[in-house]
């Protein structure tokens, strides 16, 4: 057994192998420079040193970042500035270190530049200025920040932001343009839309003129044959119109105003009164939200839909129409929509009609498409291609299902946003 | 019935024929005259006589369009009285308030129709001539 | 060790460490990584890490007389170990810092 002055000593050795053990190994370290600062206990207090190497990393960000970086003095005196800065000038460095901030800020901009500056030297301050650089102004976003007590500066951070309003300034040219064609586009369709017409006015009224003085001098035929340039001209008509509408849908109103879907369905009844009343058309709906929607064009999608249903009823059944409205999310929609909302409010409206062949489920809404002769049910083959032209106005789709004599199921899906049931 | 007096001005032949067949049938005795600008027909107002009656006024016109003529016509004093029908091919909302609101007593868009054209003319004439 | 013989690790106690380092220093930034990574390969859960920035909390390093950065401190288990440097070599950082592993 060892005495106890032996343990001791053994336990001195190996306390002192440990520190000998640590010393060299920082030894070894700082000579091999893996150490780039200290702090040293001094009153109680940790003073840190840096070695050369500490500060490297600062530097480096600080002269290669892209934006501007500059320490100014209470007075404005410019007594750092980084590469960024002088060259967003585009002048050297010496043209710029130990000079005034002040000659470089635009005459429109000393005002608010001095209350930022002010500010500033109370501790910190952001905002939006001109700089003025070889007779251009330059819109730069600044932050501010006092470093005092550890420096005597204003440290300033400069953002360029001249791509920022290129792009600003280029979207707005962009809306004009957009805005005046479209006006034109307006006044176009309609002038042209009213010249069409004209001339079929005349054809009509004269046509019914000659029916009416003549009718009795007139061969069975003779009738026939006028009665088919009625219809004809009829029929150019409200092609006319229904052209007219669909290129209303793109260039009219497109404000959004949040309205009840009871009160559109409401609406439609009264427009397609004659037509209901004519079929003894039913049209139910449970309980429907208030949607965010260009009121003009939504109620046209909804009579145009409606008015469909009881065009194309069963001969011998009563046109039964249910409306109905669920919250989906977007991955359920089959097809593209514009918005990135995550839900839509899918309506739909139900008939018990003749339906269509699946196949047709895209097509019926392509312009002049038509899946029945004149003879059969008339039409223009334009309203259901309005309809896909508002859904797109809205950011959302409409969708039909169906199968041949048993009804067909429209969905409209329209993006949620803020909406309230 | 004493015989009435229409003015009609309008610039489109084909119009002024089936305006003055429709007022043929409802009435024969009915006098019709017919002007293709608003310049002409001051003049014919001012200077015919018997005065008119009535006056069926068309908008798009050249030398003095519609909108110029009515402004004119209920400036006189001895022409503001006379009832001012608009008759045109317009359908649009704006016009229809202005030309009201600017004293025009009827807005009839021509129709495509003859035989509605003459039920609407009868409509205004029983209205306006009514003291007859 | 190799890779087919390094331990799967539990680590008998929890390893308790402070890395002292000085704000955005090259040196730093490579300590930084490299115990992150031992911690992450060797300790797995069995560790607490704390890292103070000598400039922004000296005074989290008044126990010492003098601290380094970078440098890692093995308070817990005990005895306490120093180590300075930016621990690039983990198998020497391992056993400077007299890590037991049981093996499994």
């Amino acid at each position: 057994m060892k005495t106890l002055p032996e343990a001791n000593t053994l336990k001195r050795i190996e306390d002192l192998e440990n520190r000998l053990a640590e010393a060299e190994q920082l030894i070894d370290a700082i000579k091999a420079g893996e150490v780039d600062a200290f702090a040293i206990r001094s009153e109680n207090k940790m003073e840190v040193f840096t070695l050369h190497s500490g500060d490297y990393a600062y530097r480096v960000l600080i002269e290669n970042f892209s934006e501007g970086a500059i320490n100014v003095t209470e007075e404005g005196l410019i007594v750092y500035s980084n590469k960024y800065f002088h060259e967003l000038l585009g002048l050297s460095y010496e043209n710029v270190i130990g000079t005034s901030v002040y000659e470089f800020i635009h005459p429109e901009s000393i005002a608010s530049f001095q209350s930022l500056f002010t500010a500033a030297l109370a501790g910190k301050s952001k905002g939006e200025i001109k700089l003025n650089a070889a007779s251009k102004s330059i819109p730069v976003y600044i932050s501010l920040t006092s470093l005092y007590p550890k420096l005597p500066t204003i440290g300033i951070i400069i953002t360029d932001l001249t791509e920022k309003k290129n792009q600003a300034k280029l979207l707005e040219e962009k809306n004009k343009e957009l805005v005046r064609s479209n006006v034109e586009l307006a006044s176009f369709s309609y002038s042209a839309s009213h010249d069409l017409q004209e001339p079929l006015r005349k054809i009509q009224a004269f046509t019914s003129r000659i029916l009416q003085l003549e009718k009795e001098n007139f061969s069975a035929s003779g009738l026939d044959y006028f009665s088919r340039i009625t219809n004809s001209a009829a029929r150019m008509q409200s092609l006319i119109e229904a052209l007219l509408s669909y290129s209303r849908t793109n260039t009219s109103e497109k404000r959004f105003i949040p309205t009840k879907l009871t009160d559109v369905i409401e609406e439609t009844k009264v427009d397609l009164q004659e037509q209901i009343e004519q079929n003894n058309a039913v049209i139910e709906s449970t309980a429907l939200p208030v949607l965010n929607i260009i009121p003009l064009q939504f109620q046209q999608l909804i009579t145009n839909v409606i008015s469909n249903a009881i065009k194309y009823r069963k001969e011998n059944v009563n046109p039964v129409i249910k409306i109905s409205a669920v919250k989906v999310s977007a991955s359920e929609i089959r097809g593209d929509v514009d918005s990135k909302a995550d839900m839509y409010w899918k309506i739909s409206i139900a008939d018990n009609g003749i339906g269509f062949e699946p196949r047709y489920a895209g097509k019926i809404f392509d312009l002049f498409q038509r899946l029945h002769g004149q003879n059969e049910y008339s039409g223009t083959g334009i309203g259901l291609a309005i309809c896909k032209k508002i859904m797109q106005n809205h950011g959302g789709i409409i969708t039909a299902e169906s199968e041949s004599e048993k009804g067909a199921t429209f969905q409209i899906y329209l993006p949620t946003i803020n909406q309230t049931k | 019935m004493k015989a009435l007096n229409i003015l009609l001005v309008d610039d489109d032949s084909d119009d002024q024929m089936i305006f003055i067949d429709a007022i043929k049938e409802i009435d024969h005795s009915i006098q019709c005259h017919v002007v293709g600008n608003g310049l002409e027909a001051l003049l014919s107002l001012r200077t015919k006589s018997p005065s008119t009656d009535i006056i069926f006024l068309d908008l798009n016109m050249p030398k003095m369009n519609g909108y110029e003529c009515l402004e004119e016509i209920k400036k006189e004093k001895h022409l503001k009285e006379i009832p001012v029908v608009i008759y045109t091919t317009s359908k649009l909302e704006a016009e229809k308030e202005r030309t009201l609101q600017m004293g025009a007593k009827h807005f009839l868009i021509k129709p495509s129709d003859f035989s509605l054209l003459i039920k609407e003319l009868s409509r205004i004439l029983n209205l306006e001539l009514k003291q007859d | 060790m190799s890779d087919k013989e390094k331990p799967t690790f539990i680590v008998e106690n929890k390893v308790v460490l402070q890395l002292y380092v000085s704000g955005m220093s090259l040196k730093s930034m490579e300590a930084i990584e490299n115990i992150k990574r031992l911690c992450d390969e060797y300790l797995h859960d069995a560790f607490e890490l704390q890292i103070i920035d000598l400039y922004k909390n000296p005074e989290l390093a008044s126990d010492q007389q003098i601290v380094f950065s970078p440098s890692l401190i093995k308070r817990l288990p005990l005895p306490k170990k120093v180590l300075i440097g930016t621990f690039s070599d983990t198998e020497k950082v391992i056993k400077g810092l007299s890590i037991t592993f049981e093996q499994r």
